[in-house]
């Protein structure tokens, strides 16, 4: 990938931009991420968090111009949000910086891109929303960028600047998500069986997880549903051993395949997968079970060809999707939340617009904005560091 | 002076409803406007209430058009105070349809032509009236959830849901409240049907009522039992049990205003 073309992908402004300039400080944001680098560079350029303390301490001495420093090193990016006075090489010291500090033998340079300013905080906005994800509107990165900040509070790496930038793009993250529908519906067939189960049951902690073998995507969803606490999960498979290590992983209880059935009475959610070419779970099998129990069965059939008669799905109570289901309503919500994105932006400009008036009236002898000089201090008060208020 | 303030009241229900299906419609969650719209509403439709009462110069229980006004308060009242508890956003959009209705079928309901007979003011006619009218309200929010839990339930079985799915609460959580409101309605309209039996003795010395809205009562009575002990004796849950309190609802609804067309007991 060229200069050109990684600074396009990842959304870097232009060249005429890039200027130094001595007038008043900078924001800078300087890294890779995963649009702009391979990953065999970007696994490399990572720093794990127990190293992020001694490296921006390290960086400040080699560039003592530099005034406010933070890391934000994650699967998909690793970033150095920077303020400095007067830098005019900064961005070529700083790559030079992550080579040298990392040992890479070769140049960097062509998968770096460099935002300012404005479009420094465009970027970061853009980040805590979820925009800039593999996953559009996925919510760990603001955690991620929470957690970044907070050590760049703890080591006291941080001041007015960049304290500013990061609570607003926090507040930003919110005010997008609550405004919009960009983390609305899940995008994953794990994900997805855990929002419909969670429309059925509710709250899913005190439920019952079944698994009929032990597939891989039926291992998934088994994982989506345990992270969310399900009550227990049981293993049936024809290999024993294997039904065995699964439910191990689970912290769950294994069982013989013939006893499927038995332990059908007890489950709420079903998670079927196995290979075999006729269906498993019929309506002769459920019916007797549905008769005597008085609450909900969400089945979840993920093999091909399906484990669960077509027909059960006529049964009351009885909430049956295949993996075709689960796939569309996960391309579905995928695409809805891409439609969404056009209403962030718009939100994330309006916010930027703002962010940019209060970083023009911190230059030496700017006048405040005009209109609103009152809100302007507000916001500064707002944002002050945590620590700094106690 | 009532009049002006119970439509303006409905004007806004209205446009909270509307407020709450635009963010519907929106896809949003995010609905305190149309909450506070609600508020406002309540607001003027006590204002109106207490104006009635003061014109009347009781309160307004004594005839199917003061008692429409009362329901559609009560429910409003009810509504407000489950919903910081319940957080349901689309409850509220479900609910002023019913208090409209209320409204609506007050403006179609005329004056009675003759004064109605002075009943004996005691214990009896306070359990049979209140008793009523609180059962009416409960029960009616029962066929509000229930409506929801259909609608749920379709999304789910549909394979495809849509936004509604997303902004309607669990499947489970609705068949509780929904056998809930279920369960409080039927003591409280049990209370009232005991009360009116009692009533018509101390007047007629019969047991037996002959009259069309008792009878219907009887069978709305009837209609609750059956979906309790559904779901409380046999264990039943799910679409048909919901289906049967809700379609009861509607025999409820003509129970208590058109029996009155054709009632002998309850001609006021």
């Amino acid at each position: 990938m060229s200069t050109s073309e990684a600074q396009r992908t990842a959304g870097a402004e232009p060249a005429a931009d890039i200027q130094p300039a001595c007038g008043r400080g900078r924001i800078i944001v300087e890294g890779v991420n995963h649009r702009s680098c391979p990953i065999e560079i970007r696994e490399r350029l990572s720093f794990a968090r127990s190293r992020i303390p001694e490296a921006l301490a390290r960086i400040r001495q080699q560039m003592p111009e530099l005034q406010e420093a933070l890391i934000l090193s994650t699967c998909n990016r690793v970033e150095f949000y920077l303020y400095a006075a007067c830098a005019p090489d900064i961005e070529e010291r700083l790559t030079a910086f992550l080579e040298s500090y990392h040992g890479i033998d070769r140049a960097i340079a062509p998968f770096v891109y460099t935002h300012r300013d404005r479009a420094a905080a465009r970027h970061l906005f853009r980040i805590t929303c979820g925009l800039d994800s593999l996953v559009v509107g996925e919510t760990e990165i603001l955690g991620q960028a929470k957690q970044a900040y907070e050590l760049a509070l703890e080591e006291k790496s941080t001041g007015k600047y960049l304290n500013q930038l990061f609570q607003k793009s926090f507040q930003v993250a919110k005010l997008v998500r609550s405004r919009t529908n960009i983390g609305r519906g899940s995008v994953s067939v794990g994900s997805v069986a855990v929002e419909l189960a969670e429309k059925i049951f509710g709250d899913i902690t005190r439920r019952r997880v079944m698994l009929i073998g032990a597939g891989e995507i039926s291992e998934t969803t088994a994982q989506a549903l345990h992270s969310r606490g399900v009550a227990s999960v049981v293993v049936s498979n024809r290999s024993f051993a294997r039904a065995e290590t699964l439910a191990a992983r689970f912290g769950g209880r294994a069982i013989r395949f013939d006893d499927w059935l038995d332990e059908l009475a007890d489950a709420d959610i079903v998670v079927s997968s196995t290979s075999a070419p006729h269906y498993i779970v019929t309506t002769e099998k459920l019916g007797p079970l549905m008769r005597r129990r008085s609450r909900p069965l969400f089945l979840i059939d993920i093999a091909v060809p399906r484990d669960v008669e077509p027909e059960v799905e006529r049964m009351e109570n009885v909430y049956l999707y295949n993996i075709d289901h689960l796939q569309t309503l996960a391309d579905e919500n995928r695409h809805a939340r891409e439609e969404e994105i056009r209403s962030c932006e718009a939100l994330i400009d309006e916010k930027v617009g703002r962010f940019g008036d209060w970083l023009d009236a911190q230059a030496p002898g700017a006048a405040p904005p005009a209109g609103r000089p009152a809100a302007a201090d507000a916001v500064e008060q707002e944002l002050e560091p945590r620590e700094a208020r106690g | 002076m009532s009049e002006p303030l119970l439509a303006m009241s409905m004007a806004v229900y209205l446009g909270s409803m509307l407020w709450v299906l635009r963010q519907l419609r929106l896809r949003r969650r995010h609905s305190a406007c149309g909450y506070w719209a609600m508020v406002g509403a309540f607001f003027l439709h006590t204002m109106g209430l207490l104006q009635l009462t003061a014109e009347l110069g009781h309160v307004p229980l004594t005839t199917l058009r003061e008692l429409l006004v009362l329901t559609g308060w009560a429910t409003a009242l009810l509504f407000l105070l489950l919903q910081p508890t319940l957080k349901m956003p689309l409850l509220g959009a479900f609910a002023v349809p019913l208090i409209v209705l209320l409204a609506v079928l007050h403006l179609f309901t005329p004056p009675p032509a003759a004064p109605r007979p002075e009943l004996p003011a005691g214990p009896l006619l306070k359990l049979h009236v209140p008793f009523l009218v609180l059962a009416y309200v409960v029960l009616g929010l029962s066929c509000v959830v229930g409506i929801m839990y259909l609608l749920q339930e379709r999304e789910l079985k549909s394979h495809r849901p849509r936004s509604l799915f997303h902004l309607l609460p669990p499947l489970e959580l609705m068949e509780r409240l929904h056998f809930g409101f279920v369960l409080a309605g039927f003591a409280m309209l049990t209370l009232g049907l005991i009360g009116g039996v009692a009533l018509y003795h101390q007047l007629h010395q019969s047991w037996i009522v002959p009259d069309i809205k008792f009878t219907l009562s009887l069978f709305v009575w009837i209609g609750y039992g059956s979906v309790l002990v559904a779901r409380g004796g046999f264990s039943l849950r799910g679409r048909r049990v919901v289906w049967m309190g809700t379609a009861t609802f509607a025999l409820l609804l003509i129970t208590f205003w058109a029996a009155n067309l054709w009632s002998n007991a309850h001609r006021y």
